[in-house]
């Protein structure tokens, strides 16, 4: 047996009820001085699945609902609760607690802006005359291969000018709405901005309304994701190390 | 068009818990590790994170986009794309046209985690997509990696 560490908080924060980890797997506390891992017991060479993931999630977004938890990355198992508190919690101590208190009372909230591809394109053939040229040359299949080519060519390139463009509008609208932003790398297709908002938790509310008044406001090519309450994880990334595990 | 506005903004009055997809995003590859007295459970992790990231702007991508706007009409009144807008609503938002990268992962990450005894994963990832294409494939390649971030993952197209 071995234990799965979700992340850190201050000793004395009280852990939801019932709250369950991994494999369903009561999620408790270990303590060293101020400092607590919340963790779950697991066997060390479980299998990890999509619920392993979302388990670990979920028992760090349901603890920053109401407290200060920095998260761990995923895959961090330590063999004993002796080793927790020894190997996490004494060795990274300083620089544990300077991030507690760093940031105490701020929650992290995500927002995921897609363009609909369909209304982007039609956005874009409005708006660029040259591209709507290009297509009209091309059009009912009658072009060559290659001006289908230098359509699609053109295309592409307009495509990723309005995300660059909207991405540029949504990061000033969001900077309104938190104490810090990063943008984040993007994933997807059809991606146009993923950006982590560091929120006082009394100002949650005002944060929601701004999102709330962006989504209406924004032209229709554009769809929004509003995902938290989180842990700050893209505002502690790798700080208690320098490399990740796996690099 | 206020149809629109006002569906899509219905469900963003308050924030909504990490989906599969986000939590890739996150947990995977954020937050804090330390590089001693660590198991790393997990096999195939690292290669699932950089696949996400990987991407190709090809011909086929090109061709792709020529043939959409060569179907476009821009006489349509808008309001015609409503019923799939809906649809899309009805479907759990923009998250199924977050395709290309992010759906190739998930793919991935149900075949590395993914044994044969995983019914009930199953099961779950159909709540998760409905587009639900589900053959299995051999665990992912090495592959070279492209920098993160950049925005050409919108042209990805796998």
């Amino acid at each position: 047996m071995a234990l799965h560490v979700y992340g850190v908080v201050a000793a004395e924060t009280p852990l939801p009820t019932a709250l369950r980890g991994r494999l369903e797997a009561p999620v408790r506390l270990v303590s060293h001085r101020e400092l607590a891992a919340v963790v779950s017991d697991i066997d060390a060479d479980a299998r990890v699945r999509r619920d392993d993931l979302l388990a670990h999630a979920r028992v760090l977004e349901t603890i920053a609902e109401s407290s200060t938890v920095l998260p761990m990355r995923f895959g961090v198992i330590v063999e004993t609760d002796g080793g927790v508190a020894h190997n996490i919690l004494e060795v990274g101590e300083s620089r544990l607690m300077s991030l507690l208190i760093s940031f105490d009372g701020f929650v992290q909230l995500t927002v995921k802006a897609f363009h609909d591809e369909e209304l982007a394109l039609k956005d874009l053939l409005r708006e660029r005359s040259e591209i709507r040229s290009l297509r009209d040359q091309t059009a009912g299949r009658s072009g060559s291969y290659h001006s289908q080519l230098r359509l699609g060519e053109a295309v592409a390139a307009g495509l990723e000018a309005l995300a660059s463009a909207d991405a540029t509008m949504l990061h000033a609208e969001l900077s309104e709405l938190a104490e810090r932003i990063v943008l984040q790398d993007l994933t997807g297709k059809n991606q146009v901005l993923d950006a982590a908002l560091l929120v006082k938790r009394p100002a949650r509310a005002k944060t929601d309304e701004g999102i709330a008044r962006l989504s209406r406001t924004v032209p229709d090519r554009l769809r929004l994701r509003y995902i938290g309450p989180q842990p700050p994880y893209s505002f502690v990334d790798g700080e208690l190390a320098g490399e990740p595990v796996w690099a | 068009m206020t149809v629109t506005a006002q569906s899509r903004n219905r469900y963003l009055d308050r924030p909504a818990p990490s989906s599969l997809a986000d939590v890739i995003d996150t947990i995977l590859d954020k937050g804090l590790v330390i590089d001693i007295y660590i198991r790393v459970s997990l096999v195939g992790i690292e290669l699932l994170t950089i696949d996400a990231r990987i991407v190709i702007a090809s011909v086929d991508t090109y061709l792709r986009f020529a043939e959409a706007v060569n179907r476009l009409d821009l006489t349509q009144t808008e309001t015609q794309g409503i019923p799939e807008l809906m649809e899309d609503i009805t479907q759990g938002g923009a998250k199924h046209k977050t395709e290309g990268a992010i759906e190739a992962v998930k793919e991935k990450v149900a075949d590395v985690f993914s044994g044969g005894d995983e019914d009930e994963d199953e099961e779950a990832y159909e709540d998760e997509d409905r587009s639900s294409r589900r053959e299995r494939r051999p665990a992912p390649a090495k592959k070279p990696r492209v920098t993160a971030g950049d925005r050409e993952s919108r042209e990805s197209r796998r």
